[in-house]
């Protein structure tokens, strides 16, 4: 039973937590799920989990929620550790992929389950039931049970079901993933909107780069159970620290080849398999040896007219309507390019490609330089 | 070369076809359901309607059109009829019942995973799976007053002042906090008997449905706030509770027709006697076969009453 006081308390704060989490490891027997993760969540923040499946994103979800404890490492709320807490003491709330919603109560009842089973007087209940319900605009779908329901409508509910109880967090497991791609992008803005709304703190797990780029504040790449970087997208896109937050962030993937660094007449070429490019007056803290070199699709021009010029001879376009990719191949590699949607080009042409020495990424043993 | 002769299909002569294949297709059904099914129902809705002893079964007079209401108006009248039902209503529902509850619990113990569950499961299905005549003289050694071991510890260990004939006292008196309890021995113990051998069948069942849940209910519920009591409550019950409305149809029909496990306890000695048994008493005690007809008929009618208002009731609540 939530005492008078503290409700008028929590209506002020209104689901607001940080959340921390000190070096959190976890294993299944001998497969390490989680090593040593460190992350701090503001207040309000939409904080997303973005890496492929199996890194151990969704593991870390559960165990913030309490329902898996971890082996060691630290979860803190509101800078109070919470490791001794079981779920329904954590005050957080989940959204499932699966949505989880309970198939024998309607969708009001699913709403209600969280603040009946803690003891809220009913007016309360109804009252905030019917906020939620009109928030989202299921006050329709009230008396319905969720097999009545579309897969937008169960997502919406469950969303409801974790926003009604105005819990201090709000942890969402792949919540878009059971909806179809246009549903999917229009509840995204939907989902951006609430949050703009209720300013909750939200950690969001996603294995979608979309999702992850547009939804979150800070957006935090997983892999193998460890972390790869942690910042806002833009600068994950811009700066990926490694070869791996490089190529799974982007679509098409980035172009990476392995070569070396050459110093020629006091200028950078980067010799790679089957042809060279020469980087200018690139400042980096490597001389010559080994790299790797990364550039995004979009940043390869076609035509001459810079320093930096390649020939590649185009093998396939895809076309996706706003633009096209070229398939090239440049040496013995692949290579994709971004071009206009109104480029026409024959396979077997060979065309020249300028590329701004800035907008390379140069990695050395898979890390930035 | 069904397929080359009709190339072009004649469409009426196919629908001919399509008819003449379902009617042979029934037709095995319709045979079965109509020997062992139909035909006996109306064979012993004849039988009850004459008087007819043992010795008429062989001969022609079973076929005299010499319909009377006698054998009901004997079944009627016999002193023990009203006791007879009650005694079957009781045995049934709380046999159901107790059969039920115990698989749920079972079904719950071995639902999580431990080491050695599978042998555990296994040895939860013995008690239906082993022969009625073994377990029931198993239990009747057991529960001797002279020969028993359970009534030997019992004394032994004084926890009762004498042995109890479980299977063939009437009524026990209790003494339950200075209130006098006359608890009926004999009928509880074929009910506990029942509730043991018959558990296995629930329990399969409710497992089966258990580990159907999906575990993101439970966790959904978790997160939300519910303790493991509440959990079970709201979520576990409502999910089972078609099953178990399923168990309790099944079993309440085959515990209201049970006529093996009480004769071989007890043979409806001792406050037990069920309908089945004053079937069997009629047929074989009084060579009566038109009353125990008619007996059977009640048993029938009961039943069909019991499943219009359970299924009534079932399509009210789906």
């Amino acid at each position: 039973m939530i005492p008078q006081g503290g409700e008028r308390a929590r209506e002020v704060l209104k689901y607001m937590a940080s959340v921390s989490l000190k070096a959190i490891t976890k294993r299944f027997g001998k497969v390490v799920a989680l090593s040593g993760v460190d992350l701090h969540v503001e207040d309000g923040e939409f904080c997303v989990l973005l890496g492929p499946s199996g890194c151990g994103k969704s593991t870390l979800l559960n165990i913030i929620a309490g329902l898996i404890p971890q082996d060691e490492g630290t979860v803190l709320l509101d800078g109070e550790p919470v490791d001794r807490l079981a779920p329904r003491d954590r005050d957080v709330a989940m959204v499932f992929q699966s949505y989880a919603l309970y198939p024998h109560m309607t969708v009001s009842r699913n709403l209600s389950f969280g603040l009946r089973m803690r003891g809220v007087p009913k007016p309360t209940i109804h009252k905030q039931v019917l906020e939620t319900a009109r928030l989202l605009g299921i006050e329709d779908l009230l008396d319905r049970k969720p097999r009545e329901l579309s897969g937008g409508q169960r997502q919406r509910v469950a969303m409801g079901r974790a926003m009604v109880r105005k819990p201090k967090l709000f942890l969402l497991d792949e919540p878009l993933s059971n909806l179809d791609a246009r549903l999917r992008s229009s509840v995204r803005l939907d989902l951006k909107r609430v949050h703009r709304q209720i300013k909750g703190t939200i950690v969001y797990v996603t294995h979608d780069q979309v999702e992850a780029m547009t939804l979150g504040d800070r957006v935090v790449v997983m892999r193998d159970g460890k972390v790869c970087q942690i910042d806002r997208p833009e600068t994950i896109y811009a700066r990926p620290v490694d070869t791996f937050v490089a190529t799974f962030i982007g679509s098409p993937e980035m172009n990476l080849y392995q070569g070396r660094l050459v110093c020629k007449d006091g200028r950078t070429h980067f010799q790679g398999p089957g042809f060279s490019l020469d980087l200018g007056g690139l400042q980096i803290n490597l001389e010559e040896g080994k790299v790797e070199l990364g550039i995004r699709p979009e940043d390869i021009r076609i035509g001459q007219g810079g320093t930096t010029v390649l020939e590649a001879k185009v093998e396939m376009l895809s076309n996706v309507g706003s633009e096209k990719y070229i398939h090239a191949r440049l040496g013995q590699e692949g290579l994709t390019v971004r071009a206009p949607k109104e480029a026409a080009f024959e396979p077997g042409q060979v065309i020249p490609l300028t590329i701004d020495p800035g907008r390379v990424h140069i990695f050395h043993e898979g890390c930035r330089l | 070369m069904f397929n080359q002769q009709s190339t072009i299909i004649n469409r009426q002569s196919f629908l001919d076809q399509e008819s003449r294949l379902a009617f042979w297709m029934l037709v095995p059904t319709f045979t079965v359901v109509l020997a062992f099914v139909i035909f006996p129902v109306i064979w012993n809705v004849w039988l009850s309607l004459k008087p007819v002893s043992l010795g008429d079964l062989r001969g022609t007079s079973l076929f005299k059109f010499n319909l009377t209401l006698e054998n009901f108006q004997k079944v009627f009248s016999d002193p023990d009829f009203v006791q007879a039902l009650l005694t079957t209503l009781i045995y049934t529902v709380a046999g159901s019942t107790l059969s039920i509850l115990l698989g749920l619990i079972a079904a719950l113990l071995v639902h999580g995973e431990f080491p050695g569950r599978g042998l555990l499961r296994g040895l939860f299905i013995s008690p239906y799976i082993a022969p009625v005549v073994a377990v029931a003289f198993t239990w009747s050694f057991i529960l001797d007053p002279q020969l028993g071991v359970l009534n030997w510890l019992a004394v032994d260990r004084g926890l009762f002042a004498q042995p109890i004939p479980f299977l063939s006292q009437r009524w026990w008196e209790l003494d339950l906090m200075g209130v006098r309890v006359r608890l009926p021995l004999a009928l509880t113990s074929v009910i506990l008997f029942e509730g043991w051998r018959y558990f296995p069948f629930a329990f399969l069942f409710i497992l089966a449905r258990l580990q159907a849940i999906p575990d993101d209910l439970y966790q959904a519920a978790s997160v939300d706030g519910a303790s493991p009591f509440q959990r079970f409550y709201h979520i576990t019950l409502p999910q089972l509770a078609t099953v178990l409305s399923t168990l309790f149809l099944f079993r309440f029909i085959w515990t209201f027709n049970k006529f093996d496990d009480i004769f071989l306890l007890t043979r409806g000695q001792a406050g037990t006697k069920v309908l089945t048994i004053k079937v069997y008493d009629y047929a074989f005690g009084e060579f009566n076969i038109g009353a125990s007809s008619a007996v059977a008929m009640v048993l029938f009618a009961v039943l069909s009453v019991f499943l219009l208002i359970y299924f009534h009731w079932i399509a009210k609540e789906g």
